[in-house]
């Protein structure tokens, strides 16, 4: 890779760089948690997916 | 004369370089293992009462405003003998639902291109992570102050592990080439809840390297019922990609 296309590339790196950066940050927050109010089985059995 | 003193001057420290070199083994060993054990005892602490529940989530900015509201419900099983949360997490991606179970021992999805359900071996058990943590490949790194809190610093070998189902698809970007993963993880001495994860993941294929670095701190932990749960989870991600030489 000639010196020219090696800052072509390296220039869009950064750019790129910043970009996965920037999505890659976020935050989470709860809005709700409710405890104990008897969930059904059928919610965690895989085979019922659709 | 002289020549003996130095040898006997030399055993002596060796004799005490070892000696300070096994200590400092075991006592690391004790503290992984004292740590590992009082995140479980308060983990237990917490949850005995808890035969279910329901988590619900709004992520903001970055990647993550592309999804919806995530509902996480969790029911206490016994499967092989052990007690867990089985867990479905429901959430909504650029108005497509995607619905995933964890049942103990396999985690099902939908897969959304071809319709299918899909099932496989599940690695960690994303509810009790601290089973996840294996003394053996974990390191006891000293204390650290986190917003004013002391933490016991865990260096962890095996990260996707521990923390792939924490830190979710925004550490755990794929791609073709090797991959290796290290992470430190941060415990509140005074609740024994994680306070903050790094998880760095270095990957290289022929065409360039990419190094993540993904920090996620657990923030505003409240009290809900019996049990802790940190309200605000903040992911900070660095990307460095270079190219080879």
């Amino acid at each position: 890779m000639s010196a020219e296309d090696r800052e072509d590339a390296e220039q869009t790196m950064q750019m790129m760089q910043s970009m996965m950066s920037g999505m890659g940050s976020f935050s989470i927050e709860t809005t709700d948690i409710k405890i104990n109010v008897g969930l059904s089985d059928d919610l965690f059995d895989g085979t019922k997916l659709k | 004369m002289f020549k003996i003193n130095k040898r006997k001057i030399d055993i002596l420290m060796i004799t005490l370089f070892l000696f300070l070199f096994l200590q400092n083994s075991c006592l690391a060993a004790v503290n992984v293992q004292e740590v590992i054990n009082n995140m479980q005892k308060a983990y237990e602490k917490q949850m005995a009462g808890i035969s279910d529940y329901t988590v619900v989530q709004k992520p903001i900015g970055g990647i993550a405003a592309m999804a919806g509201e995530t509902k996480i419900y969790y029911k206490k099983a016994k499967v092989g003998g052990e007690e867990i949360y089985k867990t479905r997490t429901e959430t909504e991606v650029m108005g497509m639902s995607m619905v995933s179970v964890y049942d103990g021992k396999y985690n099902w999805t939908t897969n959304p291109m071809t319709g299918k359900v899909e099932s496989e071996l599940a690695e960690g058990n994303p509810a009790q992570f601290w089973k996840n943590i294996e003394a053996a490949k974990t390191k006891y790194f000293g204390e650290e102050m986190i917003d004013g809190e002391k933490a016991y610093v865990l260096q962890i070998d095996n990260a996707l592990q521990v923390m792939g189902s924490q830190q979710a698809q925004a550490a755990t970007m794929q791609q073709e080439g090797s991959q290796e993963a290290s992470g430190k993880l941060w415990i509140s001495s005074k609740t024994w809840m994680p306070l903050r994860m790094v998880m760095i993941i270095k990957a290289s294929s022929e065409e360039m390297a990419m190094n993540t670095t993904t920090t996620s701190d657990f923030k505003d932990y409240r009290q809900v019922g019996s049990m802790l749960h940190p309200f605000q989870l903040v992911m900070k991600k660095i990307l460095r990609l270079i190219l080879p030489e």
